[in-house]
């Protein structure tokens, strides 16, 4: 089971929808330093009665944690793991492997933990880079309009 | 476990989705080792009947088993000793051939270095190895078909379950899966269920068939006795006798 489970999880690191989300992400990590070059000024006081000063490390955590921690983290296993049984049934890849000697509740929960666990690293090596890089900032209009109090 | 000795035990097997009847009262016994045909036009209960012997599909009527092991209560068991290539299937197109058959040998709990040394043997047997690294996505129907083939062998299953496998193979294609079928139950001893309309496919393997109309078998036996009891010369001959019985 250990085998199987690791062996899904690196099928799913290289399945398209895991790149697609990667690719999001790393749209949004180039986005937020876009975003962070004017954020409205209702945000920027908003920062700064939360926080004591909206200096940009404060301004770019607000977004980044708002985008990553609220919404993506929250978002993407979701979708990636609910997209486990309509992908298996539609492709035909289940008509081969419900054949085999595992229940079908087990099989999907397998496949969605393991989605789910695919998009960790993803969400891990998005942060890297930007969490040692400046806080300028794009994507996130919508993160920063949301903030963490509303996501 | 039952103590018939059958490789595959079914009686008075129904199969009813709604009003429809799909299966109805099916008897038949499969011989351990034996290429077993089951014939029968599109939409006959063949693929049904091969789903509820895999515990796919749960029967309304009748019991089976599949070398003693009840199709209902022991499920997980008959496809751990089973192999099965259905009639329409694909292949996850990210995965290669070789990961997509250490996957299925994970599947089966098959520890990591005889999947690694079985997915090999049967890379080298289907002629695969060249394609082994390959995406799946651009295999052509025929390499598909070996894959699929070579993911119902992983186990080294004692019954293989095959439904319609030599539709859209070309003739090359055709006459080596025949011809591995042979080697298998012949060098192996693995029980095959070969399921096809394609009546020279099953004259070719199978010593005895099964054949199905309107959910219903018609007929079951060896196939020179079925052909002599009929005035058959070809397969063609027989079907369309029995078929033509059932007419009012």
């Amino acid at each position: 089971m250990i085998r199987l489970a690791y062996l899904d999880y690196r099928a799913t690191l290289r399945e398209r929808k895991t790149w697609l989300a990667a690719a999001m992400l790393a749209y949004a990590v180039l986005a937020v330093p876009i975003l962070l070059e004017n954020p409205p000024e209702h945000v920027r006081e908003a920062i700064a009665d939360w926080f004591g000063d909206a200096d940009p490390f404060a301004v770019f955590m607000f977004v980044w944690i708002d985008l990553v921690m609220n919404k993506t983290v929250a978002l993407l296993p979701v979708i990636l793991g609910g997209g486990v049984l309509l992908r298996e049934r539609d492709t035909g890849v289940l008509a081969l492997l419900a054949a085999k000697p595992i229940s079908m509740p087990r099989y999907f929960v397998l496949r969605t933990l393991s989605a789910c666990a695919g998009s960790y690293p993803r969400t891990r090596a998005g942060a890297r880079p930007t969490a040692a890089s400046p806080l300028r900032s794009p994507s996130a209009q919508t993160p920063l309009q949301a903030g963490p109090r509303a996501g | 476990m039952s103590t018939d000795d059958a490789a595959i035990a079914v009686h008075g097997l129904g199969k009813r989705f709604g009003k429809v009847e799909a299966v109805t009262d099916l008897s038949f016994r499969v011989e351990p080792g034996e290429i077993f045909g089951f014939m029968g036009h599109n939409g006959a209960g063949k693929t049904t009947t091969l789903r509820m012997l895999l515990g796919l599909t749960r029967p309304t009527a009748g019991r089976a088993s599949v070398l003693g092991h009840d199709v209902v209560t022991a499920t997980l068991t008959v496809r751990q000793v089973s192999g099965y290539l259905p009639a329409a299937y694909a292949l996850p197109p990210d995965m290669t051939a070789r990961e997509f058959l250490h996957y299925v040998a994970a599947m089966f709990a098959i520890p990591r270095a005889v999947a690694v040394a079985r997915a090999e043997a049967l890379l080298g047997r289907f002629g695969l190895v060249e394609h082994a690294d390959r995406k799946l996505r651009g295999f052509s129907t025929g390499m598909t078909q070996k894959v699929g083939l070579a993911q119902a062998l992983i186990n080294e299953p004692r019954v293989l379950f095959l439904d319609e496998p030599t539709s859209g193979l070309d003739p090359l294609a055709r006459h080596d899966l025949l011809e591995h079928l042979r080697e298998l139950a012949r060098e192996q001893g693995v029980t095959v269920v070969f399921s096809s309309h394609i009546l020279s496919d099953v004259e070719t393997l199978c010593r005895h068939v099964a054949v199905l109309h309107h959910a219903r078998l018609i007929a079951c036996g060896e196939i020179a006795a079925l052909k002599a009891e009929h005035g058959a010369m070809t397969m063609d001959q027989l079907y369309m006798a029995l078929v033509r019985r059932q007419m009012p």
